[in-house]
């Protein structure tokens, strides 16, 4: 008996192993297939991502550097022109960019890392210390956002991406903190939990391992939600000429465009150009977050199946047409 | 005659348990309820005590109770002659809770979804430190899952619970509280919400863990039928209150308060096509809900038989057979 199992063991164990990463990929794959939002948002946003990694290398100009005439129309030699003061746009796009996402990743990072640890303390916990943990929620979540953004980052004087990154990281975590509580709640009353806690399994692990995996597409939703956020506040501060202007990003671009009134002198690429890019990169995020919000809540779900539903519907509309003819 | 002995001394002897929650949530307007109230009974090695009773007739407390989810208010728990508290100072929860484990009544829910069945059953192998070694693990994972029946053992460890159905689920379940070796298991309705075809497999899987393996069950079902083919004794619960225990044949086939004889004449009989008429065996009245102050006999209003005393004063526990027990006025 025990010999027999041992055998069927070894021999299972070789394709189990290979099995893994590929059944991770086929689950990835199912992700995106037929989900048209999610096949969007994911190949518009890893389009970006690596043009933007990868794209400062190639370009022929550098970002911050006089390199043309002011307001140069886009050609050959300036893909998408220059600016009033003669640096080329493309190449600021892509190295902009690099800085412009990292501050939203980071951001997002910080939010969400906060989010987990208040969120899930709270539930799972209760008590005083959900008290105490819900009482700060609730002071953060009072706090109009781009109002105090601005009051704090005009209080620290120009401040450089990364302190924007740390700011909207620690103003915007209630949203996710929240829904992670909730979340907790609800999963701490499932009897995986109380079975664990009879088993004697200690409390860091009931969050980390039990807990927490079930929270993932939640907690990858909120993420998401961070980074649009903090991508279109960081640009509206520096907009508002609150950040560094003398730092090539998406926000500055902005701020530069508005400052030599761009739209005004016939420089309309100077402008549109970061504009576009933040809507496109925004609206990727949010189509990825719905795709995410329909696999976590099935409800949601329509796509393929509607469609599946309507081509019978139209089948058995024919059959019955032709029936009658 | 060791062996007597050993199957004659309980495992487990429960003395007098109470439990009281409170209610409500201001400060002025809190109630107390007396889920469970001087509740006593052994559990034997390599036998099983079936607890029968209605919903919220404090079935689950008492279990809950020796798994450690619930603090008793009052009363004692003794493990091999040891106090529980006293065992929980020492070995800590996890060292109790190496001999005592329980199976819940919801297989959809007791298993986490996001972990295969193997980290279920590995888990507590490694948290109760039983085996060394991956492969090791690997070999007494599958096969535990031998033991309740999940063939091929190696395929079923891969999988997810969802993909498996409710009956090989609970099979994990058990599985999973085997695995720790338990001398007590406590199974909270383990097969209610199974397909009535995969009941008798999950209980006669019990019933081989029980005679092959000396484990002690508490088996905690509204099911009387089911109670009588598993568990040598009986115990019947109302509103908290032990109301009558004894050997299950006696209780089942010779009930001897009127709340036992009232839910043993509301088992359904297959061919009988008319519902019956209940009110030969009681007065309708509500289920009472039990306070610390509240006195007498909690089946008092409902009783057919009740006199004053009965709304006064607790009865006291009479023998009426050699191993079948009741608390009644009638029988005193």
């Amino acid at each position: 008996m025990t010999d027999h199992s041992m055998s069927t063991d070894r021999s299972s164990m070789p394709p189990k192993a290979q099995s893994r990463p590929w059944r991770r990929l086929r689950n990835i794959a199912a992700f995106f297939q037929g989900n048209l939002s999610a096949s969007i948002g994911g190949g518009l946003m890893a389009l970006v991502i690596v043009a933007c990694l990868i794209g400062p290398w190639f370009t022929a100009h550098a970002p911050d550097e006089r390199v043309a005439r002011p307001h140069v129309e886009p050609n050959a030699e300036h893909l998408l022109g220059t600016t009033r003061q003669g640096r080329d746009v493309f190449s600021q796009l892509l190295h902009g960019g690099r800085a412009s996402l990292s501050v939203a990743f980071i951001a997002g990072a910080i939010s969400t890392v906060i989010s987990i640890l208040v969120g899930i303390s709270a539930g799972y916990f209760g008590g005083r210390i959900d008290q105490w943990l819900n009482f700060a929620m609730n002071v953060v979540l009072v706090f109009p956002q781009l109002p105090l953004l601005i009051v704090l980052a005009a209080f620290l004087g120009q401040v450089g991406p990364v302190v924007i990154a740390l700011l909207i990281g620690i103003t915007s975590w209630p949203w996710g903190a929240r829904v992670v509580r909730s979340q907790t709640m609800a999963i701490r009353q499932k009897e995986f939990i109380l079975s664990a806690e009879c088993m004697g399994e200690n409390r860091l692990r009931i969050v980390l391992v039990e807990i927490l995996p079930n929270l993932i597409s939640i907690v990858a939703g909120s993420f998401v939600g961070v980074v649009m956020y903090a991508l279109i506040n960081e640009a509206g501060l520096e907009f508002l000429g609150l950040g560094d202007p003398t730092i090539v990003t998406w926000g500055t671009m902005l701020y530069w465009a508005q400052s030599s009134a761009a739209l005004y002198t016939g420089g309309w690429w100077e402008m549109i150009v970061p504009a576009v890019t933040i809507a496109l990169v925004g609206g990727a995020m949010a189509l990825i977050n719905m795709s995410i919000d329909q696999v976590s809540n099935p409800k949601l779900k329509t796509g393929p199946h509607i469609k599946r539903w309507r081509k019978l519907n139209r089948l058995i509309q024919a059959k019955r047409q032709g029936g009658t003819s | 005659m060791t062996v007597t002995t050993e199957a004659n001394t309980p495992i487990v002897s429960a003395r007098e348990l109470s439990k009281d929650f409170t209610l409500g949530g201001s400060m002025l307007e809190r109630t107390t309820m007396r889920a469970l109230n001087a509740v006593s009974f052994d559990l034997f090695p390599g036998q099983a005590l079936a607890i029968v009773g209605e919903s919220g007739s404090g079935k689950s407390t008492g279990a809950r109770i020796l798994s450690q989810v619930h603090e008793a208010t009052s009363g004692e728990v003794t493990f091999r002659g040891q106090p529980m508290h006293e065992l929980i100072a020492q070995g800590g929860k996890r060292g109790f809770a190496s001999h005592v484990q329980m199976i819940f009544q919801d297989p959809f829910g007791s298993l986490n979804p996001v972990h295969r069945i193997f980290y279920q059953i590995a888990r507590p192998l490694q948290l109760h430190g039983k085996i060394r070694g991956k492969t090791a693990l690997r070999e007494r994972v599958l096969e535990l899952l031998e033991t309740v029946g999940l063939t091929p053992a190696a395929e079923t460890a891969d999988k997810f619970p969802y993909e498996l159905s409710g009956g090989q689920r609970q099979r994990v379940a058990i599985a999973r509280a085997l695995a720790v070796e338990p001398d007590v298991i406590l199974a909270d309705e383990p097969i209610s919400m199974l397909d009535v075809s995969i009941r008798l497999g999950i209980l006669n899987l019990m019933l081989d863990l029980k005679d092959q393996h000396g484990i002690a069950f508490m088996y905690i079902t509204h099911d009387i039928a089911t109670a009588r083919y598993f568990a040598e004794r009986t115990a019947v619960m109302y509103v908290g209150h032990m109301v009558e225990w004894g050997n299950s044949d006696a209780v089942t086939q010779n009930p001897q308060h009127p709340y036992t004889q009232l839910l043993l004449a509301a088992v359904p009989q297959p061919g009988s096509q008319n519902s019956r008429d209940m009110s030969q065996y009681q007065h309708k009245a509500d289920i009472p809900m039990w306070q610390p102050e509240s006195t007498g006999c909690p089946f008092a209003e409902r009783c057919l038989h009740a006199s004053p005393q009965c709304s006064t004063q607790l009865p006291k526990v009479t023998q009426v057979a050699e191993d079948h027990f009741v608390r009644c006025y009638l029988y005193e």
